[in-house]
């Protein structure tokens, strides 16, 4: 039987190359009590070369839990708060004259960096919000006649507030789409919470050390790429997607009136390489149904749009992904 | 001879005036109290069939006096040629007083005849302040007629044989699916006779390896679906185990039996794993054993009707290291192992 992908050898690689994983969960764990979901899914987007948009209600640790993830790994990391009057200038950088040399020097800005963090990404216009959108795309930016590759790995992690929409920006469906993961955080429970209180009440505040470079993350991400797939969970992939866009298909009729549209292609890539991701975290060389299961509800949440009578009924995108897992057949 | 012409001319004129027209009118009440209703006759007497114009009313006679019904115009003979028109008018009034009812016209061939005019005393309701002020009179309840019920039972008759046709009709298209999917065999027997097929299909040793354990897994998640009622074909291999954890008839050792083999199952479909040739037999003796042990005790003993199963033998399924159909009716037939209806493992 010809067989050109050894997963045996494969499964052993990666036992060996995920050690990392473990590593960063431990350094990461020193300052994030809990949020388990939360961490894994950061490392999912790391490994898959996806964005991530977290969203919940302030104190929840989100801003501290990417800045964390920077912290371990030796790569620059930059910080911009969205606030209604930030410029895309502010953003990619401009052009300045100088006096001294009597011509225009290009003047980067904060999204030339590994990691990018825009807190509170829904307070800024939609001008904003597409100048990094387009260079989360492309992973280039133009200032004036020149374009300038961003450097890798390039990883935007955003954070808004399902609370207090006066004065914001909600993403347009374009935009979310291009996010890997919408992740919800949570509040944590109350035994964790009793650790972080204790937490922060001791002195000194404990700091994750670094344990990778991007170099590693790169090599990382393409051992990633190998995990094996096999066609069978491809299907299962593409009948997840698939229902979300004709769920009559799949005997969900009640679903066709409640989604005024369903995932996208990227949607499949993106539950296919999110998969596989967390596969790898999960030690392993190949994908099983539960790897795609666990990453649907953070792939799919924010690609189907529910129409005013799904939302008249209070049916939210996360009810149309369980209905449809509880409905397509597991291979 | 004057004296008779006399006589004579006497009589003549009162036959003359015998066969001239002659109209009237006349009330049959001349007062009544405000709102009350009094009748007017009119009629009109001609010696011989001629043309007649009769007057025509709306809903009023004069001012303030209204006409609410008007009879139908009457034809009467009278004598040899004589004809009687008579006609009725139901009059009401609300203004007290006396009103006149002016003289109505009548054509009767060339001629124009008029009726006297009548007088109509409308008297006022004495109030007697001595009682005090009385709280208006409730509505009055006019009684349903037949005709207005009638739409009403009309439609909820509609309704009842609409539900009756409805109801029909699904009874109907549930018995002709019933035949036509043809009956239903119980989940174990359904089961042990796909086991077999699969035996019989060779497929592992066919190197088709992926292919087996596919439809292994398949007929075990539809055995608990339909055994255990959960929506096993929709569950990961996990979800079915957390399931099974929970299921009473389950024991630790049947569920650490399978979860080695939805273990190595999903190795051999999504990992292109090659168990050895003694696991692939070992778990389908696995899923067979599990069958018949956890198979409903009201059942019948498990004689597998392969016959309509393509390629496979019509013989017993006896699964090689597992238990036999008949050790495992044995096993039922001990009532200190039957719980609930449900085989105790």
């Amino acid at each position: 039987m010809s067989d050109p992908v050894n997963i045996k050898e494969l499964n052993e690689r990666i036992q060996q190359e995920s050690a990392f994983v473990d590593m960063i969960m431990v350094e990461m764990n020193k300052v994030i009590v809990g949020q388990k979901h939360l961490l894994e899914s950061l490392l999912i987007a790391l490994l898959s070369d996806g964005h991530i948009l977290l969203e919940g209600v302030p104190g929840l640790a989100k801003t501290l839990a990417i800045k964390t993830l920077s912290d371990t790994i030796e790569a620059r990391f930059s910080r911009i708060q969205f606030t209604p009057d930030l410029l895309p200038a502010d953003l990619v950088g401009t052009m300045v004259y100088s006096h001294k040399s009597e011509e225009f020097l290009v003047k980067k800005g904060p999204v030339f960096a590994h990691f990018v963090l825009a807190d509170e990404i829904n307070r800024s216009p939609a001008k904003v919000q597409s100048a990094l959108l387009e260079a989360m795309q492309e992973k280039q930016v133009t200032i004036g006649p020149n374009t300038y590759p961003l450097e890798q790995p390039f990883l935007v992690l955003a954070t808004q507030n399902p609370i207090e929409q006066e004065g914001t920006y909600p993403l347009p469906e374009a935009q979310v789409d291009r996010f890997m993961l919408k992740v919800i955080v949570d509040y944590p429970r109350k035994e964790e919470e009793r650790m972080i209180i204790r937490q922060n009440l001791s002195a000194g505040t404990p700091r994750a050390s670094v344990v990778m470079n991007p170099a590693q993350i790169l090599a990382a991400r393409e051992l990633v790429r190998q995990v094996y797939m096999d066609e069978k969970i491809e299907r299962y992939i593409l009948d997840l997607v698939f229902a979300t866009r004709f769920p009559a298909e799949y005997k969900l009729n009640k679903m066709q009136s409640l989604i005024a549209f369903g995932g996208s292609p990227r949607a499949s890539i993106c539950l296919a390489r999110a998969a596989k991701a967390y596969a790898f975290i999960k030690r392993r060389g190949y994908v099983i149904p539960e790897d795609v299961r666990a990453v649907c509800y953070d792939v799919l949440r924010h690609r189907i749009g529910m129409t005013y009578e799904a939302e008249a009924e209070n049916v939210t995108s996360v009810d149309i992904i369980t209905g449809i897992l509880d409905a397509v057949e597991v291979p | 001879m004057r004296f008779w012409l006399f006589v004579w001319s006497l009589f003549f004129a009162a036959v003359v005036h015998g066969q001239s027209p002659g109209v009237s009118a006349s009330l049959d009440s001349t007062r009544m109290l405000v709102g009350d209703q009094v009748w007017l006759r009119l009629q009109v007497e001609l010696p011989r069939e001629g043309s007649l114009v009769w007057p025509q009313w709306r809903d009023t006679l004069t001012s303030g006096i209204e006409v609410l019904r008007t009879d139908s115009l009457v034809r009467r003979k009278q004598g040899k040629e004589g004809v009687v028109y008579s006609q009725n008018l139901l009059l009401t009034c609300f203004d007290s007083g006396t009103h006149r009812i002016p003289p109505q016209k009548f054509v009767v061939d060339t001629d124009t005849l008029w009726s006297l005019p009548l007088l109509l005393e409308v008297m006022p309701v004495t109030v007697d302040m001595q009682q005090g002020i009385k709280d208006i009179k409730p509505l009055r309840k006019v009684p349903l007629t037949f005709s207005e019920v009638l739409p009403w039972a009309g439609g909820v008759l509609l309704l009842l044989l609409l539900i009756m046709g409805w109801r029909w009709y699904a009874r109907r298209r549930r018995r002709v699916q019933a035949n036509s999917s043809g009956p239903s065999l119980p989940p174990d027997v359904l089961a042990l006779n796909q086991l077999e097929a699969l035996r019989v299909a060779r497929l592992w040793q066919k190197g088709r390896v992926k292919e087996h354990y596919t439809r292994l897994t398949d007929i075990l998640r539809q055995y608990l679906d339909a055994r255990f009622d959960i929506s096993a074909p929709e569950m990961t291999s996990e979800e079915l185990l957390r399931q099974l954890k929970k299921s009473p008839d389950v024991s630790a050792d049947w569920q650490h039996r399978m979860r080695d083999l939805l273990t190595c199952a999903d190795l051999a479909k999504f990992a292109r794993h090659q168990p050895e040739p003694l696991e692939n037999e070992r778990y389908v003796e696995t899923v067979a054993s599990f069958v018949q042990e956890t198979r409903r005790v009201s059942e019948p003993a498990v004689p597998a009707d392969n016959s309509h199963v393509e390629g496979v033998p019509s013989s017993e399924f006896v699964p090689s290291g597992g238990i036999a159909p008949s050790e495992a009716t044995s096993m039922e037939g001990t009532p200190n192992e039957v719980t609930g209806g449900r085989a105790k493992l």
